[in-house]
């Protein structure tokens, strides 16, 4: 006869073999992915959608995005064997630019390791400034010094309305070079003997109308004396 | 014909020291990570956290600035601002297999002030060897 705690152990196996025999399995439709959002888009929203091939119900319990730019919403926390579950999620794009990709981690029950869903995303780089950043070392000559904004076609069409510097001891005046194409930035500090920031912000309309006005930064700075 | 030969001959001195210096520094120039351990060897580095703010708020690396994707606009003036001509940047995130760091390093090294390097195992292999340190 089985002492309790053997008893205990095989029992614990032995139920742990049915489980994985009878095994709750999860097939995804998708675990990645891929957005190309036009310019005027605030986020990307999508659903990683999968069936529970399994014959017994299959818990998820856990959905972590791994950025506070994601969210990820479970439609039901448990699937029935041969129903579909679903995960809704969305990506702000903020103020970021370029390719991203963000992570999903999804733990099942029973299971060692984490699922890991993907988006990847595409941001279109509207404005480009060539510098982003100016500055003038102390002591140099307060020469103005130009940034150029180019206008990309995947804006889908800006024009810059103005520009305004945050700090009065950097000024910085709006060229148009080819409107809704190319513009300058003037900057050009007061002097270079007090150390000065500056972000310059400049304002666009949309070419057609209809959106938010939207503004784009560049920077410009009086270096302090390097020790 | 006399002044060429020299010439010559000092390009080639030049080239020793050279050679000794980029094997040296072939770790830290071999791509755009670096360990901890030759990141603690730059003197003077600027320290950048590119985790979420509420991570940054818990803790971070001694004189690091915060710097994310989610306000990049508000956060980038003072990291310029500290940003010395020709000082090196090192980018940390929460550990190895996260992203934001390197995506950070990337929009930095646009501004052209120095090299840019992202910590390889980011906050966690900080705060290990914290801890080691602290056994």
């Amino acid at each position: 006869m089985l002492c309790p705690a053997r008893f205990c152990l095989a029992l614990t196996l032995g139920l742990g073999f049915a489980a994985s025999l009878l095994g709750a399995e999860i097939k995804w439709e998708e675990t990645s992915l891929e957005f190309h959002p036009k310019a005027t888009d605030l986020e990307v929203t999508g659903e990683f959608r999968f069936k529970n091939t399994g014959k017994t119900p299959v818990s998820i319990e856990s959905v972590t995005p791994e950025c506070g730019c994601t969210t990820a919403v479970l439609e039901k926390p448990t699937v029935a064997p041969g129903a579909i579950g679903s995960i809704k999620t969305a990506f702000t794009l903020g103020q970021r630019k370029g390719r991203q990709e963000k992570h999903i981690r999804v733990q099942i029950a029973g299971e060692t390791e984490e699922t890991v869903l993907t988006l990847v995303t595409f941001i279109p780089e509207q404005v480009r400034f060539t510098p982003d950043f100016v500055y003038w070392q102390a002591g140099e000559p307060s020469e103005p010094k130009t940034i150029t904004m180019t206008i990309l076609p995947e804006s889908g069409g800006l024009r810059a309305t103005g520009v305004s510097s945050s700090n009065s001891h950097l000024k910085v005046t709006l060229e148009t070079v080819n409107a809704g194409k190319e513009y300058r930035l003037v900057v050009q500090p007061k002097d270079t003997s007090t150390d000065a920031m500056a972000v310059l912000n400049v304002t666009t309309t949309r070419s057609q109308g209809g959106a938010e006005p939207k503004s784009f930064q560049a920077y410009a700075q009086v270096k302090p004396p390097a020790h | 014909m006399r002044i060429a030969r020299q010439a010559l001959v000092i390009a080639l001195i030049a080239l020793v020291p050279a050679g000794v210096a980029a094997w040296v520094h072939r770790g830290l120039f071999a791509d755009s990570e670096i360990s901890l351990a030759t990141a603690q060897r730059l003197r003077g580095a600027l320290w950048i956290d590119a985790r979420a703010a509420e991570d940054y708020e818990k803790a971070h690396v001694p004189d690091a600035y915060p710097l994310n994707e989610d306000e990049w606009s508000a956060l980038l003036p003072p990291v310029l601002q500290a940003w010395a001509p020709g000082q090196t940047a090192v980018v940390y995130c929460s550990s190895q297999s996260c992203q934001a760091s390197r995506a950070i390093a990337a929009r930095l090294r646009e501004f052209k002030l120095g090299p840019v390097f992202v910590l390889r195992g980011g906050w966690e292999s900080w705060n290990e060897s914290t801890a080691a340190k602290k056994k």
